[in-house]
């Protein structure tokens, strides 16, 4: 039986897969991906953080509410700066397109 | 639903919450830049949700040790979520790999 710490070890292995695809494409807006990059530093903080409760405290990080908050705030953070990516990719896109110059005519891939 | 004080409570639900607004805009950026692949993003990241709402579900149970089988589903579900984040990565990249070379 796989244990849950296994399972998020493994976890991590296709999102950098993922992060290797998202910035090889040249069409992802930057502030995005700089979120998707700084869920890695939510997880570089929950495993000192999870270990320091087990070792140190005897306990579950999510039984360790201040040290719980702090670490899952890090991916508040991360969170915030892919919807304000997007966001500003879309405003930017919409003032495009009213412009009348729409300057992605990439032609509708099939999918 | 002690286990964890209003401020961890609010952490977790922004996290939630924004993981939706970013689905949504990603959406919209998929119509405005009329690059319908990136849909495939906003439905890859699906299951981190599932993921999501396991873990809230546990918390407001008090993090009950009867109950660790839903963090084993947020950890399963966490890999399921990255593999299709990964997925919809690699359909994109291929795809405006593909529109770049016609």
């Amino acid at each position: 039986m796989l244990d849950k710490n296994t399972l998020f070890a493994m976890s991590l292995f296709p999102y950098l897969g993922f992060l290797w695809f998202m910035t090889r494409t040249k069409t992802t807006p930057r502030l995005a991906l700089i979120g998707f990059y700084a869920l890695l530093v939510f997880v570089a903080v929950t495993i000192p953080a999870g270990l320091y409760a087990k070792v140190g405290l005897g306990e579950e990080l999510a039984n360790v509410d201040w040290l719980h908050g702090s670490a899952e705030a890090f991916l508040t953070l991360s969170n915030i700066f892919v919807v304000l990516g997007f966001r500003q990719a879309v405003v930017q896109g919409r003032a495009g397109a009213e412009r009348g110059g729409d300057r992605s005519p990439s032609p509708s891939p099939a999918e | 639903m002690h286990a964890l004080s209003l401020p961890t409570w609010m952490i977790h639900v922004s996290s939630v919450l924004e993981w939706m607004v970013a689905m949504w805009f990603i959406w919209q950026f998929a119509t405005v830049t009329q690059r319908p692949v990136w849909r495939w993003l906003a439905i890859g990241m699906f299951p981190a949700l599932v993921s999501a709402m396991a873990a809230c579900t546990w918390h407001l149970f008090d993090n009950a040790p009867t109950l660790a089988w839903l963090v084993t589903l947020q950890a399963a579900m966490t890999v399921v979520g990255n593999g299709t984040l990964c997925l919809a990565a690699w359909w994109i990249w291929r795809q405006e790999q593909q529109s770049a070379e016609s």
